[in-house]
């Protein structure tokens, strides 16, 4: 069945063909939220489960203009920014005012401590702020082109390209440590 | 390194160089053997990026969804459950207040017209639209 034939049959209350929907875009939204919060289950979780749970609310306002794929990214990168914002505001309130530069958390024994491949640029992508960090996310992760991700962030495609650029400096510097050893 | 042509070696993975551009880059890149290794760094440090990305919740994750969907469905439909059984008697008794007291108004009045249901005085076009008659009335 085709995605269409999915929604039409999900509109009249057809909770197989939602559920089958659900399957067909669970690795796309997983990709996206596990990027934008990091491996952090519960909360990545969640998240993903309420970008599934919005776009079952607004079934009835969806015509189609983007692919379902697009619309539930869209979804879930608003919903793990928002997110993020409660973190930051949840740290503002318990502990102390946070600047962007807070992102980039410094551990003195950081480098010893990853084994992991996907672990080690989990780590790097959290240092980066939110807004670099989406289109990293959206573009070298999802792999969305650079329209695509601008579509979906609803940005101009130069301020994309530069924030592109500028999330890449930063990762390299960051990843230059382990780089050798991650091939 | 010059910044332009890194900037452009950058902008050379996510878009269309135009051909003066890529000529410039091409250029920069066989004569500087720096920015060819940061060209084979920037390249690697992508594909690792891409190759960490993680495709999955936990498992069972279309059924918790499901789960909760119905749950939400329950939830709004009982809350509208419990306000048609805690406004049902009310909107009965105001009902039947209603009737009980269009049809005293009905019965009091000489003759049968909505004003007199309603108990509400006649009031002409004229009347209405000169205060001072009825106070001449008055």
């Amino acid at each position: 069945m085709t995605d269409e034939q999915l929604i039409q049959a999900s509109k009249q209350g057809n909770e197989q063909a939602f559920k089958e929907l659900i399957k067909r875009y669970e690795s796309r939204v997983a990709a996206s939220v596990i990027g934008m919060l990091g491996n952090c289950p519960a909360a990545a979780e969640d998240v993903g489960q309420e970008t599934f749970i919005r776009f079952y609310k607004n079934l009835k306002n969806f015509r189609g203009d983007a692919s379902v794929g697009t619309y539930l990214t869209r979804i879930a990168i608003n919903l793990s920014l928002n997110e993020l914002k409660r973190r930051k505001r949840k740290s503002i309130i318990f502990f102390r005012k946070l600047s962007d530069d807070d992102f980039d958390i410094h551990d003195e024994n950081s480098e010893t401590q990853f084994d992991d491949k996907k672990e080690v640029v989990q780590h790097a992508i959290q240092k980066l702020e939110p807004k670099f960090r989406s289109v990293v996310v959206l573009r070298l992760m999802d792999g969305y082109s650079t329209a695509e991700t601008a579509e979906i962030l609803k940005l101009p495609l130069g301020t994309v390209l530069s924030r592109l650029a500028r999330a890449q400096k930063k990762l390299k510097e960051i990843l230059s440590p382990y780089l050798g050893g991650l091939k | 390194m010059n910044k332009k042509i890194l900037d452009l070696l950058y902008r050379s993975f996510d878009d269309e160089l135009t051909r003066e551009e890529q000529q410039r880059l091409d250029k920069a890149l066989s004569n500087s053997k720096e920015l060819r290794e940061e060209k084979i760094r920037i390249d690697q440090m992508r594909t690792v990026i891409s190759d960490s990305c993680q495709e999955s919740f936990h498992p069972f994750f279309a059924e918790k969804v499901m789960r909760q969907i119905r749950e939400a469905e329950r939830t709004q439909e009982s809350f509208f459950d419990s306000l048609i059984y805690v406004f049902r008697p009310v909107a009965i008794a105001a009902t039947i207040l209603f009737i009980v007291l269009m049809s005293y108004n009905l019965v009091k009045s000489d003759n049968i017209s909505l004003a007199s249901a309603f108990a509400v005085p006649e009031i002409t076009l004229e009347h209405a639209l000169d205060p001072t008659l009825s106070l001449v009335m008055e």
